[in-house]
């Protein structure tokens, strides 16, 4: 179901690039919630684990010369299906990965998630870490100094945000987009890899792609 | 059964586990609440570890699955294995599949036939996350491995399973039902899958409210109602699948219970699920693309707003049937596997009524299917139905009608419903699936 936002229709012209976006994770820190709240504007207090992988795209503008579409791929977080995360993150040119921050388990998680992509994923990749449920601020259990600390010398982007809220979550999604490296990236990067590849990398088609408008 | 815990390790499980919110999940297993329930489902270790409850939390149901296993183990020593045991009104069945032991301890008058069939359907959602492969090397590894760690978010699977398995005829039939109409529709669609068959592609399917609408599949491999039936559960089971277009491993243990299969998974109306499945971990896209072709088509022949709307109806009522005195029936045909039965009105929109009435389709099957004197037909009067059951080469029969009814006026009524499925019958069945 690619949705496309209103934000898009504003601009007519202009360059399109698309990338590929890998959401990683414990499970039930909220991936699916940011990234429904980002695609469709919604959220659910009870939202069930996701099932293997979810598939979604979101097209923003960035200026008025700019737009950039994510494809986005919401991976589930239980254990077993931790073999197939390689399959997602193996192309993709950005990731966020999610930690709950009223739970101190997570962020280990996220960390050995960093250090997976670091390891294994293209080596231009643009990881963002997201501290969600920032809500939930009562039942804080990770410091944001300590993680934004943790961020910056890692050299990944950095927002605590709520799905529930919406604070901060197109935020988080443009600040990545404005950090892609967008001309090199449509210059180099056409048809590498394998896997599930086949629209991953860029495309600079001079007219936005129209999938729907509503 | 003692209630000390102190002993057996507990484990965690505080926010391992998503927001689903189960619905009775937070009851005290030493509750008069949960003890009341009609039927239990538990699914353990060989090593006595909780892996599953339908009520309650696993964590805190340690003590009685040390029991069960002490039980079960009590049995193994002496080379003999535990079936069933009776008391009262209770029935405990068991069910040992290698390293698991799954029982159901139940009140409802189901036969011990009927809740070991259900406990295989149990055992199948189990593999269906984790293949049996994957189950058998997990417990020779460590026999004490906690396997909660590996279903995390399947228990709205095994939840959603244990209610359709009292709720729905499939099960105890081993057959599916598929979506009324027209067959000239049907056809129009399977043709449109037609289009999308590829190497990548092992079955297609298109499903509504747990009804089959069409199968598309090679000639080589039929699916099996039990795999369907998992399918359906997965489906139904999770609302996340209308939010996105899914990819999600499976196994279908009657076509191959050592791997895992992929399945593509979309709705593409408000109630139609599309389902792509494919051998090949890597085709999500290519199968993407088939489905917007398969939309594509579907739209430009008006066929997609006509399934949408077919899928909106509640099904037929008895009164289509014309058959005198007839209250509701199941029908399947053994042929196809596939059962139709028209929809609960008026006594049987009541829950209660309802249940009322499956217990007398369940009680009838299974003397009917009695291992020991199977019977072709098996008439009986409640005080409140008659319950005809009927059994050829061809179909299976269950049908009510009320208490004072004549044999003879019966009889009629029963010839007047068959006719009529002949009649509908390209309308209510899948007769010939789609091949390649």
């Amino acid at each position: 179901m690619s949705t496309t936002n209103n934000r898009q229709n504003a601009q007519a012209s202009g360059k399109l690039y698309q990338f590929k976006l890998v959401l990683l994770g414990e499970s039930a820190v909220g991936k699916s919630s940011l990234v429904l709240r980002f695609v469709k504007d919604q959220f659910d207090d009870y939202r069930e684990s996701t099932i293997g992988a979810a598939f979604l795209t979101q097209t923003i503008s960035l200026d008025d010369n700019t737009t950039v579409k994510f494809e986005i791929w919401d991976t589930a977080g239980q254990e077993r299906y931790k073999s197939l995360a390689p399959m997602y993150y193996r192309n993709a040119n950005c990731a966020v990965v999610v930690y709950d921050i009223t739970q101190p388990s997570s962020l280990d998680k996220a960390k050995s998630w960093v250090k997976e992509l670091q390891r294994q994923a293209d080596p231009n990749i643009v990881i963002a870490l997201a501290g969600n449920k920032s809500d939930l601020n009562a039942r804080r259990a990770i410091d944001s100094e300590e993680a934004q600390a943790y961020a910056t010398d890692t050299g990944l982007l950095f927002f605590e945000t709520s799905a529930k809220t919406a604070v901060n979550v197109n935020e988080l999604f443009t600040s990545i987009a404005k950090k892609m490296p967008l001309e090199q990236l449509a210059a180099n990067s056409r048809g590498r890899g394998s896997g599930l590849k086949q629209r991953g990398v860029d495309l600079t088609s001079p007219t936005p792609a129209n999938n729907c408008s509503c | 059964m003692s209630n000390d815990h102190s002993n057996v390790p507990v484990i965690s499980v505080d926010e391992e586990y998503s927001g689903y919110r189960r619905k009775y999940g937070h009851e005290d297993p030493q509750s008069v609440n949960w003890c009341r329930h009609r039927k239990h489902f538990f699914i353990l270790s060989s090593a006595g570890k909780p892996i599953y409850t339908r009520y309650g939390d696993e964590s805190r149901i340690s003590g009685y699955t040390g029991v069960i296993q002490a039980i079960v183990s009590f049995f193994v020593d002496a080379e003999d294995s535990i079936r069933c045991i009776n008391a009262g009104n209770h029935k405990f069945v068991f069910l040992l599949k290698g390293p698991l032991y799954l029982v159901a301890v139940s009140r409802t008058n189901e036969s011990e036939t009927q809740l070991r069939d259900q406990l295989n359907y149990l055992y199948n959602q189990i593999l269906s996350v984790l293949t049996s492969t994957q189950l058998t090397r997990i417990f020779e590894q460590r026999i004490n491995y906690d396997l909660r760690l590996l279903l995390g978010g399947t228990e709205p699977f095994l939840d959603n399973l244990a209610t359709s398995m009292s709720d729905e005829p499939g099960f105890m039939l081993g057959s599916i039902q598929c979506v009324r109409m027209n067959k000239e529709l049907r056809d129009k669609i399977g043709s449109i899958l037609q289009i999308v068959k590829s190497k990548d592609l092992l079955y297609a399917m298109l499903i509504a409210n747990n009804k089959l609408i069409t199968l598309l599949r090679p000639k080589r491999h039929s699916l099996h109602s039990a795999d369907l039936h998992l399918i359906f559960n997965m489906v139904n089971g999770s609302s996340t699948f209308r939010s996105a277009e899914s990819w999600t491993p499976i196994c279908l243990p009657k076509f191959n219970n050592k791997g895992f299969l992929h399945a593509y998974v979309c709705y593409i109306t408000g109630n139609v699920c599309l389902l792509l499945i494919s051998p090949d971990k890597d085709k999500f896209f290519e199968l993407s693309d088939a489905k917007s072709i398969i939309v594509e088509e579907l739209t430009s022949c008006n066929a997609l707003q006509a399934i949408e709307e077919v899928s909106q109806s509640e099904g037929y009522s008895i009164a289509d049937v014309g058959a005198a005195g007839l209250r509701h029936f199941i029908y399947k045909s053994r042929k196809h596997v596939q059962y139709t039965s028209p929809t609960f009105m008026a006594p049987y929109n009541d829950p209660h009524e309802k249940q009322k009435l499956f217990k007398l389709y369940r009680y009838t099957h299974d003397r009917m299917h009695s291992r020991i004197r199977p019977l072709k037909v098996h008439y009986y009067v409640s005080p409140t139905e008659t319950i005809l059951g009927w059994i050829t080469s061809t179909f299976e029969l269950y049908a009510a009608f009320g208490p004072l009814i004549s044999k003879s006026a019966l009889t009629n009524s029963s010839h007047t419903l068959l006719k009529w499925i002949k009649k509908e019958e390209e309308n209510l069945f899948i007769l010939n699936s789609q091949v390649f």
